[in-house]
């Protein structure tokens, strides 16, 4: 028997599982008992019968154990998006992604915990209740007794799951942040991939132009395997991208020397921790050591992406929660007419945070109010986007040919719960997503890597951008950064 | 423009206070006194013709048991997204060309908002900012073809059915069927350029005729298939348009006639009576033959439109800039040029002009989807004569397609297989009964009706020599029989009981090859020549 199989990295364990040195049944023994012992973290919603897995060591990922999102529809397991609203609902079909993870021989431990609808930035607006960051968590104490942080959203349950090792990677999505975020509190690796490079069919909608699929990893290595597992075009969503996505193939030891690296300077907040601002100049300088070429670059549009995500977020969301009546699936209202039911229904059903993003889209629709927000603020995509074309254009083209751009992730590590909820869950998303919703207004892939352990003790982490489908060279940059700061990842001993 | 309308009320007002108005024709002649005229503008939504829905691949089919057509996509299943249909672009190609529509070549798609417990989505996806066709122009005949009126088409869009909500008054529940949901519409509007029922039926006819012809919407409006909504006001002449009243969902000619003459007759009264017509919806009893307000919409409903975010834009290539070496799905606008099938007004001049036809001959096979069959059939056979198939046509086919339900494009028999059967018909190889027994056997049989005419043996005697032998054996025999058959010979005509009595035999004696059409004269003559010795 190995030992600390759920430390190991995906691509480790399907070495060990290759050799015969592991089984899977002990694989999932080890899965399984971590998932107990760090239950206190609420890091899903529903487990799946592992035993199953026992028969389905077949393709390449002979077994594997995953988790998933409970926003991506699993054939006949439930999939709540964490809300009263469809708690009763279980899908008839797979998501795409979920359907290629399972044809290549991966297995659904279960589904992950999360923002109600992925709207959050924290985790902890569940109808399930909050998700917990494993790190600094007092396992021995009660759950009340803990002063615990939080994990970042809304993706937090497949961060945590990922960190504990209760599966070796787990389906995140990432509207305005919600992989990158959590996996850089959490200490993972959390890839969004290129807009339309993996197939969103299956996935409940937020943001429909912005909503991405994302992995949580434990290392490069493993989101390269399983980037490369779920791309490509679907015909049952008309916005993947027609063109095959080229597979990243990453060498053992990853240069840098070739590159050239791009550091925006409308990044630079006042905001921004000091331990995150010294960790990015130091890494910075790693890359410049390494041969790479670090410029200065500006995005100038940066400083109104993160209104304009707002806004047209809230307008996808107010159109996209309208299917759900109360009729079909999860808490259904009553009343004596239609209206009445589906207003009591509603009223019950979605939280707060759901009911104002609601209100706020419903607002900005309106006929008098669309040209003056929405329309507007798909104006200012444009440009955003543009300022992001500017960048990864080449000289010859008046751009600044930067390959990748390099960023902090988030402005702080993990607050605590107690102090996280003292602001309101849309000036806390304002606050957490400034980083991270440029990549989504934009299209462009980003990917969180953990850098160091913070003074505090929580995982300070750096996110990398490229242009679009250039996950190739994202993965290449994120590699020689992982071999470089060498992150020891969450330790957890439950031996004494 | 109030104080206009009632200026121009005032004098109906006054003619009125004297008469008592009752009849449609009483208002509209007031109407015309009074200097007020209808003005109607339409909103047609066409169900396309496709065997699969707008959005997903489900099947569209009318009356299949309920909830019985509906994929994850049309009941809103979370985490479906919508996959065009590439079919319903192509009817609306086809529509927006026959209807001389300028096409987007780059289209989008909206999603217009509102709860209703039939759409399940919470919104209808639609075409409002950028729809596939825009300012078109549309002509049909009126006054029996004596006229030509064109009208202007604002825009042509593809949007999504609802599904469809059953009420149970006694028990107050809503039953909701999605078989409906999803199936792909064309919503075609016109500028309010109509002025009269006449117009407008006849528009909505001709529009029929044409979709039906492009295959781009079945048309029967009984089974839904094609919605009127109308939008009637009364303006003085040659004054800007008074307020409208929009009835809609009217799903047949004549109820579209009932609604236009209600209408004008409701609005003239309450303008006459100095009131204001209301800006509503208002919903027609086919029952009653009244209009009635909806009264759910007092407030103006805003649908808070947004793009839809599922849908890339939708292009149209034509040849110059559709994609090469590629299997990809697009939409080529000159080759549907290409393939475009003849709509009905130049099919109409073609009957009339090259076939001889009468306007009503014409108009009957369009209104019965045989136009383009026969021109078909007399581009196969010049030689045919046009009445013949016409008559053919017109009696046997229309009865065939009554009893047993096709269309001639789902026949099965082709234009030549009917232009060789009518040929031995014509030539007299095989008489009426027999065509049109051969044709029936063919919608069931592989077999064309000439192959079947063939191995039947049905193939008539054309030698006029055997028919001349066959015709004195008869005469023989019958005078045989009774000497003085010949007797009641008239000396001017031959009597037509005899020569029927000859022809009878004649058909028996040659176990029915000999044709009556040929027959009958070679007996006329026979009889004359004995009758002159």
């Amino acid at each position: 028997m190995v030992s600390n199989i759920v430390n190991r990295t995906a691509v480790e364990v399907l070495k060990l599982l290759q050799e015969g040195t592991v089984s899977l049944p002990e694989v999932y023994a080890a899965c399984t008992k971590r998932m107990q012992q760090v239950k206190d973290l609420n890091a899903f919603i529903t487990t799946t019968n592992h035993e199953k897995g026992q028969d389905i060591s077949q393709g390449s990922l002979a077994g594997l154990p995953f988790g998933v999102k409970d926003n991506y529809c699993t054939k006949g397991e439930k999939t709540t998006c964490a809300s009263n609203m469809l708690k009763q609902f279980v899908p008839s079909y797979n998501a795409t992604v979920v359907e290629k993870l399972c044809a290549a021989g991966g297995t659904i431990m279960g589904k992950t915990n999360m923002d109600e609808f992925a709207m959050g930035s924290g985790s902890v607006d569940s109808a399930f209740g909050a998700v917990k960051s494993p790190w600094k968590y007092d396992f021995g104490k009660s759950e009340d007794e803990n002063d615990w942080y939080i994990t970042g959203g809304s993706s937090g349950g497949s961060a945590v799951a990922v960190a504990t090792g209760s599966c070796f990677f787990a389906l995140g999505s990432d509207t305005g942040g919600s992989v990158r975020s959590p996996a850089a509190l959490c200490g993972t690796v959390g890839l969004k991939p290129t807009y339309g490079a993996l197939s969103r069919h299956g996935l409940i909608s937020l943001a429909n132009a912005m909503d991405t699929p994302g992995i949580f990893t434990r290392s490069v290595d493993d989101a390269a395997l399983f980037f490369n597992i779920m791309s490509g075009h679907d015909p049952l969503d008309s916005t993947s991208a027609q063109h095959t996505t080229p597979n990243v193939k990453l060498a053992e030891v990853e240069k840098v020397k070739d590159l050239v690296i791009g550091i925006p300077k409308e990044y630079h907040g006042p905001q921004l921790s000091p331990e995150i601002l010294d960790a990015w100049d130091w890494m910075a300088g790693k890359f410049s050591d390494a041969g790479a070429k670090v410029v200065s670059v500006s995005l100038p549009n940066t400083m109104h992406s993160i209104q304009c995500y707002y806004i047209l977020s809230s307008g996808d969301v107010a159109s996209n929660m309208a299917r759900y009546d109360g009729i079909e699936f999860g808490h259904r209202g009553s009343g004596s007419s239609f209206s009445e039911m589906l207003a009591d229904g509603r009223t019950a059903g979605f939280g707060n945070t759901v009911k104002q993003r609601i209100l706020a889209g419903n607002y900005f629709l309106l006929k008098q109010n669309y040209t003056k927000y929405y329309e507007q603020a798909l104006k200012i995509r444009r440009l955003i986007v543009n300022d992001f074309r500017a960048v990864f254009a080449g000289n010859s083209t008046g751009g600044s040919g930067v390959d990748l751009l390099l960023t902090p992730v988030s402005i702080s590590t993990a607050a605590r719960y107690s102090d996280f909820i003292q602001a309101n869950n849309r000036s806390r998303c304002a606050e957490h997503d400034i980083y991270t919703q440029p990549a989504n207004m934009s299209g462009v892939p980003g990917i969180s890597v953990p850098i160091k352990i913070s003074k505090e003790g929580l995982p300070v982490s750096l996110q990398l951008m490229a242009d679009n489908f250039n996950e190739q060279t994202l993965l290449r940059a994120a590699k020689f950064i992982e071999q470089e700061v060498a992150f020891p990842g969450l330790q957890l001993d439950f031996t004494s | 423009m109030l104080t206009r309308i009632r200026c121009c009320t005032r004098a109906a007002h006054r003619y009125l206070s004297s008469t008592q108005a009752d009849t449609f024709d009483e208002w509209k002649k007031y109407a015309d006194e009074s200097n007020l005229s209808p003005m109607i503008g339409l909103e047609i939504h066409a169900q396309i013709n496709s065997t699969a829905k707008l959005f997903s691949g489900s099947e569209n089919k009318f009356m299949a048991p309920t909830n019985s057509l509906v994929s994850n996509y049309d009941a809103s299943v979370p985490g479906t997204l919508p996959v065009l249909n590439k079919r319903c672009v192509e009817a609306a190609v086809y529509t927006a060309l026959a209807l001389n529509c300028k096409l987007n070549m780059q289209s989008q798609f909206d999603r217009k908002h509102y709860f209703y417990a039939d759409t399940p989505q919470g919104y209808q996806i639609t075409q409002q900012r950028c729809p596939i066709a825009v300012n078109g122009t549309f002509s049909f005949p009126l006054s029996s073809g004596k006229k030509v009126k064109t009208i202007h088409i604002q825009q042509i869009q593809l949007e999504q059915d609802s599904g469809k909500s059953l009420h149970d008054d006694e028990t107050n529940h809503t039953y909701i069927d999605l078989n409906r949901a999803n199936v792909g519409l064309l919503e075609i509007v016109t500028s309010p350029g109509l002025t009269g029922a006449e117009d407008t039926c006849a528009f909505v006819k001709e529009l029929q005729m044409t979709l039906q012809l492009l295959g781009a919407c079945d048309g029967k409006m009984q089974e839904g298939q094609l919605r009127v909504d109308l939008n009637l006001s009364m303006s003085g002449k040659d004054e800007k348009p008074g307020t409208r009243a929009e009835v809609k969902n009217i799903s047949g000619i004549s109820h579209l006639k009932d609604v236009i003459e209600y209408e004008i007759k409701r609005q003239v009264q309450i303008l006459n009576d100095g009131g204001t017509v209301e800006q509503e919806t208002r919903a027609y009893d086919s029952v009653k033959k009244v209009t009635t307000s909806m009264r759910d919409k007092e407030e103006a409903q805003d649908y808070r439109f947004m793009p839809e975010p599922n849908l890339p834009p939708l292009t149209l290539y034509n040849d110059e800039t559709a994609p090469k070496n590629t299997d990809r799905n697009f939409i080529n606008v000159d080759e549907l040029k290409r393939k475009m099938p003849i709509i009905p007004g130049r099919l109409r001049e073609i009957l009339m002009q090259r076939h001889g036809l009468q306007y009503k001959q014409a108009e009957f096979l369009l209104e019965k989807q045989l136009a383009s069959f026969y021109r078909d059939v007399l581009y196969c056979a010049p030689d045919l004569s046009p009445t013949l198939v016409y008559n053919w046509m017109r009696i046997k086919l229309v009865a065939l397609q009554h009893t047993s339900g096709f269309t001639a494009s789902e026949s099965g028999v082709t234009a030549q297989e009917l232009a060789d059967l009518l040929t031995m018909e014509q030539n007299h190889l095989i008489n009426q009964s027999q065509s049109k027994e051969a044709f029936e056997l063919a919608l069931t049989d592989v077999r064309s009706p000439v192959q079947i005419v063939k191995d039947n043996d049905w193939i008539g005697i054309i030698d006029m020599d055997v028919i001349r032998g066959f015709c004195d054996n008869a005469i023989a025999q019958l005078t045989d029989e009774n000497p003085d058959f010949l007797k009641n010979l008239n000396q001017e005509t031959p009597h037509t009981v005899i020569v029927r009595q000859i022809v009878g035999l004649v058909l028996k004696l040659s176990q029915g090859k000999a044709k009556r059409k040929l027959v009958t004269p070679v007996v006329i003559s026979i009889l004359k020549d004995l009758d002159s010795e």
